[in-house]
C-alpha cells in the first residue's frame, strides 16, 4: 500500500499530515490483521466522530439560518389609514406615520408606528404615496426648502414626484402603494420600503 | 530544528504544531487495552456539547424578563425552524447528563478511581456534578413557566433554610425577596456565562489530572498490554456518544418535544413537581416536620455530599479490591438506593391521588389554553397578562376557587349529595340540558337544593327532542348564528314547550319570573348566566328559594363576566370567550 508507506514514512520524520496518520499508527504496526483491525477500527472511528460533530453543529445553524426563510419580524396588516384626502394640496407633501400592528418575533404590538411615508397629491384625488426611505442606504429624508426631498446621510436629492437629481442614489425614491377610499388615503403597510418607480 | 519540508501542511504544522498536539492526544496509552467500562466519562463530555450547541441555538431567541420569556420560549418552541427540536434536546439532554454523570459516579467509586493519587481529578469531579446540577435548577427558571415559576420559590425556600444566612443567600440567588426581572437576569447570567466557564475550567483540570494519572484499571486486565486510545478506545466512545445522541434525539422526537407549561402566574396555586432527578429530594422533605425541615433539605444531602468528598481521605489503606473498600461505599450505595425508592415513591403517590390527577389535568388544559392564546403573538404586557384577561383561563379558576370542592361538581367527583347543587359539566349542552329534563330533581342536578320540584319531562321521541330544540333555542349571542330550522319545526317545538305546560311553573319573560320556576328567557347565553351567577335570588329567577351566595357582592365585574363566559362557553363553544 503505497498510502500506508508514505503515511510510515512521514510518522517517522516527526511531521504528520492531520489525522490521517493515525491509521497506521507507529506502535502496533506488528501484524497484518490487527493493522487490517486498527484500520477499520479508526475509519469507524472518525465516521461517527463526524456524525457527533453534525449533530452538535447543526442546532445553533440551524437556529440561526431559520430566520433567512421566515422572518420573524414582520409588518402584519396590508391597508392602513393614514391620512383624509381634504388635508392634502397639491404640491405640498405631507409626511404622514403609517400606524399598524408589528410583529416582532414573540412580541405583537398593536398600534404602533411603522414607519411614514411622504403622500404627494397631484392636480386631482390621485396620491402618490413615496417611501421615507432613501434608495441609496436607507436613511430618512426631508422636505427642504425649495419642495425637494434631501438625505441628510448622503446628500441625495429628489424632486417631489421622487425622481433622482442628483447624490449618489441610484434611483428615485421608492413608490409605496396607495389607493383612496372613501376620503381617505390608504397605504400598503406591508410595503413601506416601496417599489422602484416605473 | 531538522530540515523543513516544503508544502502548506508541514508550514502549518511548524507553525502550530497542531497535528502533533492532536497526535499526543489521540496516542495516550491506556494500561490493559481499551475498554467499554471507559466510555462514561466521554459519554458526559459529548453531552455537555449537546447542551452547549443547543444552548447557544436557544440564546438566540431569548429574552429574560417577567414580560418576555415565556413568549420568546414560546416563539422558539413553535415558529423557529426545529425550535421544538433543540429546546427538547437541551431539556432531554440535560437529563442523559444526569443519567451518565451518575453511571460515571457509580464507575469511578465501584473501581476505586478516587483514591491516591486521583484525590484532586475525584474532587473536581464531585464539583463538576453539582455545577450541573445549578445548571438545572437555573435553567428550570428560564421559560418563565408555571412549572419553573414554582420550582424556584421551592429551591429558593430549601436555601432560606440554612441557619443564619439562609435570607441573605435566597435574597442574593433571587435578586431580591421576590421571583422577578432580576431572578432572571441573574439565573440566564449563571446559566449561559458563569456555570460554563467554571465547568469549562473544571472539565480542563480534571482531563489534565485524568490524564496525568491514567485511568484505573481493574486487576484482572493489569497483565495485557496497553492500547493508544486511538482507535479501540476512540471507536468505544464514538459509539457510546452515538448511542446518547441517538437515544436523546429518539425521546425527543417521540414525546413531541419539551412540555412549555403556562406562563408563571404568582397568583395561581400549581402543583409543581421536580424533574425526577430531584424527586428525591423533593420526597425526603415530605416526611420531616416544620422544624426539623432542614434536616431533609440541607444537612442529609450535605452529609453525603461530605462524605463523598471525604472518601479518598478515609480509604486509603494499600490494594484496592472491592471487597476491601466496601464498608467506604456502604453508605453512598444505602443513600443511592434510598433515594431511588425517594424517586419511585414520589411518583406513586402522585399516581396514585385522584385530586392530584385531576389536578394536573386542568393545569394540562391551562398550558393548551396558553399555546392557543400565544398563537398570534403576544402583547407587550406579557404572556401571564394575556392569559389573566382570558375568559377561560380566569372563569375557571373563579370556579374552582369558589365552588368546584363546596358545592358543584364539574362532570368529576361529587361533593355531598345531601346538599350539592348541579354539576356543572356540559352545563347547557345538549346533552347535559336532556339528562336535566329526564330527572330534574335526581342528586346530578337540583336534588340536593331547595328547588327540586320541577317534574321529569315524560315524553320520547320526536316531540321530546323538540322541546330540547327550542329550549336550546333560547340562547343567543352576538356573532354566533342561530340554529337553522325550517318554521314548521320551530312552530312545533314551541307546540312542545307548552303541551308539557312548561309555562305553567316558567316564564320566558326578560323581566319576571314564573310561577315557582325561573324565566328561560336567553336560557344559556352569556348574559343569562352572568345575571344568574350575579343574583340568583332575584325575582327573575329562583326567588327565596335560591341558596347560592351573590356572587355579584364576592366577584369582580371581571370575574363575573369570565365565569359566565366560561359556563357558556362549555355549550356554545369559544367563539363566546372573545370580549370586545
Amino acid at each position: 500500500m503505497l498510502w500506508s508507506a508514505r503515511m510510515r514514512d512521514t510518522a517517522e520524520k516527526l511531521t504528520p499530515p492531520e489525522g490521517a496518520a493515525f491509521d497506521e499508527g507507529e506502535p502496533a504496526a506488528d501484524a497484518p490483521a490487527d493493522a487490517g483491525r486498527r484500520t477499520l477500527l479508526g475509519r469507524a472511528s472518525a465516521g461517527l466522530a463526524l456524525i457527533v460533530a453534525w449533530a452538535l453543529a447543526t442546532p445553533p445553524l440551524v437556529a440561526l439560518v431559520g430566520a433567512w426563510r421566515r422572518p420573524s419580524i414582520r409588518r402584519e396588516e396590508t391597508w392602513v389609514d393614514v391620512a383624509g384626502l381634504d388635508g392634502l394640496a397639491a404640491g405640498r407633501p405631507v409626511r404622514a406615520t403609517v400606524h399598524g400592528t408589528l410583529r416582532d418575533g414573540w412580541m405583537r404590538h398593536e398600534g404602533v408606528p411603522l414607519g411614514s411615508v411622504w403622500l404627494v397629491r397631484g392636480e386631482g384625488v390621485e396620491v402618490r404615496a413615496l417611501s421615507n426611505l432613501c434608495p441609496h442606504l436607507g436613511c430618512g429624508v426631508d422636505l427642504i426648502e425649495g419642495g425637494r426631498f434631501l438625505c441628510p446621510c448622503h446628500d441625495s436629492i429628489f424632486e417631489l414626484d421622487g425622481t433622482l437629481v442628483s447624490g449618489p442614489a441610484r434611483g428615485g425614491l421608492p413608490v409605496v402603494p396607495a389607493r383612496v377610499e372613501g376620503g381617505r388615503v390608504l397605504v400598503d403597510a406591508t410595503a413601506l420600503e416601496g417599489e422602484e418607480p416605473s | 530544528v531538522g530540515e523543513r519540508r516544503p508544502g502548506l501542511k508541514a508550514a502549518f504544522e511548524d507553525r502550530t504544531g497542531a497535528a502533533g498536539l492532536l497526535r499526543r492526544f489521540l496516542d495516550e496509552p491506556i494500561p490493559g487495552g481499551a475498554r467499554w467500562g471507559f466510555v462514561f466519562g466521554s459519554v458526559v463530555l459529548v453531552g455537555l456539547l449537546l447542551l452547549a450547541a443547543t444552548g447557544v441555538a436557544m440564546a438566540l431567541y431569548y429574552s429574560p424578563s417577567t414580560t418576555s420569556a415565556w413568549a420568546s420560549v414560546h416563539h422558539f418552541q413553535t415558529e423557529v425552524t426545529l425550535g421544538w427540536l433543540i429546546r427538547g434536546l437541551h431539556r432531554f439532554g440535560a437529563h442523559a447528563v444526569v443519567i451518565a454523570l451518575g453511571l460515571h459516579l457509580a464507575q469511578v467509586l465501584l473501581a476505586g478511581a478516587y483514591r491516591a493519587p486521583r484525590e484532586v481529578t475525584w474532587w473536581t469531579g464531585l464539583l463538576l456534578f453539582g455545577l450541573v446540577m445549578a445548571f438545572a435548577i437555573t435553567g428550570f427558571l428560564l421559560p418563565w413557566d408555571q412549572e419553573g415559576y414554582w420550582a424556584t420559590r421551592v429551591t429558593a425556600g430549601v436555601m432560606g433554610l440554612a441557619p443564619g444566612i439562609g435570607d441573605g443567600l435566597a435574597s442574593v440567588a433571587l435578586g431580591g425577596t421576590e421571583i422577578g426581572n432580576l431572578t432572571l437576569t441573574r439565573f440566564y447570567a449563571l446559566h449561559v456565562v458563569l456555570l460554563p466557564a467554571a465547568t469549562l475550567a473544571l472539565l480542563t483540570a480534571h482531563l489534565y489530572l485524568f490524564r496525568r494519572h491514567g485511568p484505573t484499571t481493574p486487576p484482572e486486565a493489569k497483565a495485557r498490554p496497553p492500547e493508544a486510545f486511538w482507535p479501540g478506545q476512540m471507536f468505544r466512545d464514538a459509539v457510546a456518544a452515538c448511542i446518547l445522541l441517538a437515544v436523546v434525539a429518539a425521546v425527543t422526537i417521540v414525546s413531541g418535544g419539551a412540555t412549555l407549561h403556562a406562563p408563571a402566574d404568582p397568583q395561581a396555586s400549581w402543583l409543581a413537581r421536580p424533574d425526577w432527578y430531584f424527586r428525591g429530594l423533593f420526597q425526603l422533605l415530605k416526611y420531616f416536620p416544620g422544624h426539623l425541615e432542614v434536616v431533609g433539605a440541607l444537612v442529609l444531602p450535605g452529609l453525603i455530599a461530605g462524605w463523598l468528598f471525604a472518601l479518598p481521605l478515609f480509604d486509603r489503606a494499600p490494594g484496592a479490591t472491592l471487597r476491601r473498600r466496601w464498608p467506604y461505599l456502604l453508605p453512598v450505595g444505602v443513600a443511592a438506593l434510598g433515594y431511588a425508592l425517594l424517586v419511585v415513591l414520589s411518583y406513586r403517590d402522585d399516581a396514585a391521588d385522584p385530586a392530584i390527577r385531576a389536578r394536573l389535568e386542568s393545569q394540562r388544559q391551562a398550558d393548551a389554553r396558553a399555546l392557543v392564546l400565544a398563537a398570534g403573538g403576544v402583547p407587550v404586557d406579557g404572556a401571564g397578562a394575556l392569559m389573566a384577561r382570558d375568559p377561560l383561563i380566569q372563569g375557571r379558576s373563579v370556579l374552582e376557587r369558589h365552588c368546584t370542592e363546596t358545592c358543584h361538581a364539574f362532570g368529576g367527583p361529587r361533593p355531598d349529595p345531601e346538599t350539592a347543587a348541579p354539576d356543572l359539566g356540559g352545563y347547557m349542552t345538549r346533552a347535559w340540558l336532556s339528562d336535566f329534563l329526564r330527572d330534574p330533581a335526581s342528586d346530578r342536578f337540583y336534588g340536593g337544593t331547595a328547588v327540586d320540584g320541577m317534574d321529569p319531562v315524560e315524553v320520547e321521541g320526536e316531540a321530546f327532542e323538540a322541546l330540547v330544540d327550542f329550549l336550546m333555542a333560547l340562547r343567543d349571542h352576538p356573532g354566533v348564528p342561530e340554529p337553522e330550522w325550517p318554521e314548521s319545526l320551530r312552530a312545533a317545538a314551541e307546540a312542545s314547550y307548552y303541551e308539557h305546560a312548561c309555562d305553567d311553573c316558567h316564564s320566558l319573560s326578560p323581566d319576571e319570573g314564573g310561577f315557582g320556576g325561573p324565566s328561560l328567557n336567553g336560557l344559556g347565553s352569556v348574559w343569562r348566566n352572568r345575571k344568574l351567577v350575579a343574583h340568583s335570588g332575584r325575582g327573575l329567577f329562583f326567588g327565596g328559594m335560591a341558596e347560592m351566595p351573590r356572587f355579584d357582592e364576592r366577584l369582580q365585574e371581571a370575574e363575573l363576566d369570565a365565569v359566565a363566559r366560561y359556563l357558556t362557553s362549555l355549550s356554545m363553544g369559544e367563539a363566546v370567550l372573545a370580549r370586545d
